[in-house]
């Protein structure tokens, strides 16, 4: 066959096209020359359409005005990138895009873009202009992992609950009360070398159905037909089992030994994650010892959960609880009962406002009430402190923990020192501040906290002055956006922490701030922001998805330099994310969720009037 | 050059003669546009008396811009036979062949592609004298475009800027590789009719 086709389709978008829809792409397009220092795109022109580079390096440029020719650059361009894409999608260039050096370049006319968008979906998809499309079309990429995760988990002590077996002789009532101490639905027994089972409901039908005495013998209403497993199995295949019997357990042997069961609902929450047992294990524990182990099934919960493709969000929001749940256990078997009423342990920073996945520090505090007389409180602060490390919570660097008196205090004083950071308003005053103001109550009297942030929020408000100060510390850090893409920079690494997740969450916590709204997670900030009208619900939608998708890549970062090993759980890790690590996918979302970033940069010095570069 | 543009004109005025209504009159007038024609066949032969055309290929230049959507690419049905050694070169053998149309029906695509526009090519005056070859006997006239030679135009740039005629390399490959344009398709008459359009274009702009 001859091939009249010149272009390399193999490249996303365009490998998404089917063999018709590649054909009216290769049959339209046009190719491009450009010298050095030419415009292809013009700001404000009507793009003629989507430019695939064949040879050659363009850069995208925001042209502020017209002394200032050379603009910020946002991206490099080189062979088989594509550019322009939104420019043509929105009928006029946004930037200014300009050949680098010589450049040949296919031109796929806007028409035909729109024509194979609306011919082909994942292709429309990934050019949809709305950022919440393509995050889908990236957390899609992990379904397969998903699926494999599924289909390879196997049967072992994490999924199913051990069981013991009721002695000979046990009657009907005995029965019922040990499931009702043990909080289990169903009891097993044995009748020579066979297994049975009784469930809450055969007790109840013997009972008022078959009007059995409460001394009858519990084997008499057993079954002992009983459908069983190997352990070390694949899970899947219990599940199989529990659907083709349309029963909702199955018995767990090894050989003829007996090893526990397991339940449907157990297995399909196994499947959506781990977190079911580890919260489970942190409820039931009773010591210090029994929390560490809890806590050491984190790690790989984690990871399960990162491997399963759950969203960001709602993997922060299940950590948070759970981390949550395990300080303020542990906070109650350290703090002596008569204390507990009268302090309030408060974390603070990332913790508090519940976006900590991986346990990159503990931030915390206590506020007490005033005159408060508690001999010990050093020495036991610094002991959960101390325990904290040993779950896995490393030290803050920046010292905010119950073991420095600096971060326990009465609630006067509390106040008084708040007052007195916002007359400073230096930078020390103002980062203290950022932390404090998202505290948030774990353990002890919460009454105590509410007391303390109602006076700040009321405090805060009104203080133009000191929420432009504040407003500018997320202006601190350039967004990173002139490495992306970048042909000549790639060393570097992006931080995404202090490029894209820092600044949002300070300029959401400075509009929260000004506005009273009393939440500490950031995307539950967008969400009464835009309520209230004080974001436009785009910018709003964009910032969170922006939001997720930053997290997304420092969460795969954090997860793959702990998989690498070198970091121990304590160990601090970094936020460089490697670009030569990220497909063409990944790098157009990072590349975007920056764009959103800048955006949200420019709003907030519009609003307080910040003449800060952005 | 000179002879050329005499049988140019002597087709024209025979023509008209013989039929005023002539669709292929409008081939005989001047060009006003801004466009043009690069073109590329493939042959069995560099003779041209003995060469038959295999395919032939066609992109409209405009400006800074190659058209490739704006193409024509033609697979001529085979001669009776095809020399071992151009199946070679350009890789086409018989049964890549048997797709083709008629070369007399590909003859007249190719005029009504073209139309009044000039012709740009690498080393042209063959491809040109080819299809001459073969549209004469038919249609009573050959290709009357203007033609530009992408290797001419080449070699008077570089000997202006210094370059010795006798150690300049005119090859297509040489060229395309010193002024930076990718070769697309090579030996395909559509590719080498791009490849040719880019270092027009190439040529034009610096």
């Amino acid at each position: 066959m001859l091939t009249d086709n010149t272009f390399n389709a193999d490249v996303l978008p365009f490998s998404l096209l089917d063999e018709e829809e590649h054909q009216l792409l290769q049959d339209n397009l046009d190719i491009g020359y450009y010298q050095a220092g030419e415009a292809i795109i013009k700001t404000g022109d009507v793009p003629e359409g989507l430019c695939i580079i064949l040879k050659g390096c363009v850069s995208e440029l925001d042209v502020r005005s017209h002394n200032d020719r050379h603009g910020h650059t946002f991206v490099h361009y080189t062979a088989n990138e594509y550019f322009g894409a939104w420019s043509a999608l929105r009928g006029r260039a946004i930037h200014d895009f300009v050949a680098d050096e010589e450049t040949i370049c296919y031109i796929l006319p806007t028409k035909i873009l729109l024509d194979l968008i609306y011919r082909s979906p994942a292709f429309g998809e990934f050019f949809n202009k709305n950022l919440s499309l393509q995050n889908e079309l990236l957390e899609h990429k992990n379904d397969t992992l998903n699926m494999t995760e599924f289909m390879l988990a196997r049967i072992d002590n994490s999924c199913m609950r051990a069981t013991s077996v009721l002695p000979d002789g046990t009657d009907l009532e005995g029965a019922t009360r040990y499931m009702s101490e043990e909080q289990v639905d169903c009891a097993l027994v044995k009748r020579g070398k066979r297994y049975g089972m009784v469930t809450r409901t055969d007790i109840l039908n013997a009972i008022v159905l078959d009007q059995q005495p409460l001394t009858a013998d519990v084997q008499s209403i057993a079954n002992f037909r009983l459908i069983t497993v190997e352990s070390g199995d694949y899970l899947f295949n219990a599940l199989i089992l529990m659907t083709l019997h349309h029963i909702d357990r199955v018995v767990v042997m090894q050989g003829s030994e007996l090893r526990g069961i397991i339940d449907l609902a157990d297995t399909l929450s196994y499947f959506s994650s781990h977190s079911h047992v580890v919260g489970l294990r942190i409820e039931r524990a009773s010591s210090i010892d029994e929390l560490k182990a809890a806590a050491g099934d984190m790690g790989d919960l984690i990871r399960s959960l990162y491997l399963q493709g759950v969203k960001v969000r709602f993997a922060m929001d299940l950590l948070a609880a759970l981390n949550k749940r395990l300080m303020s256990k542990l906070f109650n078997l350290i703090v002596p009962e008569s204390v507990l009423p009268h302090v309030c342990l408060v974390v603070m920073g990332s913790e508090g406002r519940g976006e900590q996945i991986v346990k990159t520090d503990q931030d915390n505090g206590l506020i007490t009430r005033d005159g408060l007389d508690w001999p010990e409180q050093q020495e036991s602060l610094e002991y959960f402190t101390q325990m904290l490390v040993e779950l896995g919570f490393p030290l803050c660097p920046g010292n905010v923990m119950v073991s420095n008196p600096f971060w326990v205090l009465p609630i006067s004083e509390w106040a008084q020192r708040s007052r007195d950071w916002v007359a400073k308003g230096d930078t020390d005053s103002l980062l203290n501040l950022a932390i404090a103001v998202d505290a948030y109550p774990v353990a002890g009297n919460k009454a105590i906290y509410k007391t303390s942030r109602n006076w700040l929020l009321r405090e805060l408000r009104h203080k133009q002055r000191f929420l432009s100060a504040f407003a500018e510390v997320a202006l601190v850090f350039n967004t990173p956006l002139t490495f992306l893409g970048g042909i000549r920079d790639r060393a570097a690494g992006v931080d995404v922490k202090k490029g894209g997740i820092f600044p949002i969450v300070q300029g959401v916590r400075v509009l929260a701030l000004q506005y009273q709204v009393a939440e500490n997670n950031t995307y539950r900030r967008i969400e009464a922001l835009i309520k209230l009208g004080v974001i436009p619900p785009r910018l709003g939608t964009e910032l969170m998805e922006s939001f997720s998708i930053l997290q997304w890549f420092r969460l795969t970062h954090h997860v793959h330099q702990q998989e690498q090993g070198q970091v121990g759980a304590s160990a601090v890790l970094d936020n460089a994310v490697d670009l030569d690590s990220l497909d063409r996918l990944e790098k157009d979302l990072l590349r975007q969720s920056f764009q959103v970033v800048k955006d949200f940069k420019k709003h907030l010095s519009l609003r307080y009037r910040l003449g800060g570069g952005i | 050059m000179l002879r050329r543009r005499l049988r140019r004109a002597r087709d024209h005025w025979r023509l008209r003669k013989q039929d005023i209504n002539s669709r292929w009159l409008s081939l005989f007038q001047r060009y006003q546009g801004a466009e043009l024609v690069s073109l590329d066949i493939e042959t069995t032969s560099l003779d041209v008396a003995k060469a038959n055309v295999l395919s032939i290929g066609a992109v409209v230049i405009r400006g800074n811009r190659v058209l490739t959507s704006e193409k024509l690419s033609l697979t001529i049905a085979p001669p009776v036979e095809l020399p071992r050694e151009s199946v070679k070169v350009h890789k086409l053998r018989r049964i890549d062949l048997d797709a083709g149309i008629p070369l007399a029906q590909a003859l007249e695509q190719l005029l009504l592609f073209v139309g009044n526009r000039p012709i740009v090519g690498y080393n042209i005056a063959y491809d040109v004298a080819v299809l001459d070859h073969h549209i004469r006997p038919k249609l009573g006239f050959g290709l009357p475009n203007t033609t530009l030679d992408v290797m001419q135009m080449y070699r008077k740039k570089a000997t202006m800027s210094g370059a010795s005629e006798f150690q300049l390399d005119l090859s297509f490959t040489a060229i395309a590789s010193a002024l930076s344009v990718p070769i697309l398709g090579r030996h395909t008459a559509l590719g080498d009719a791009t490849t040719t359009a880019l270092i027009y274009v190439r040529m034009k702009c610096v």
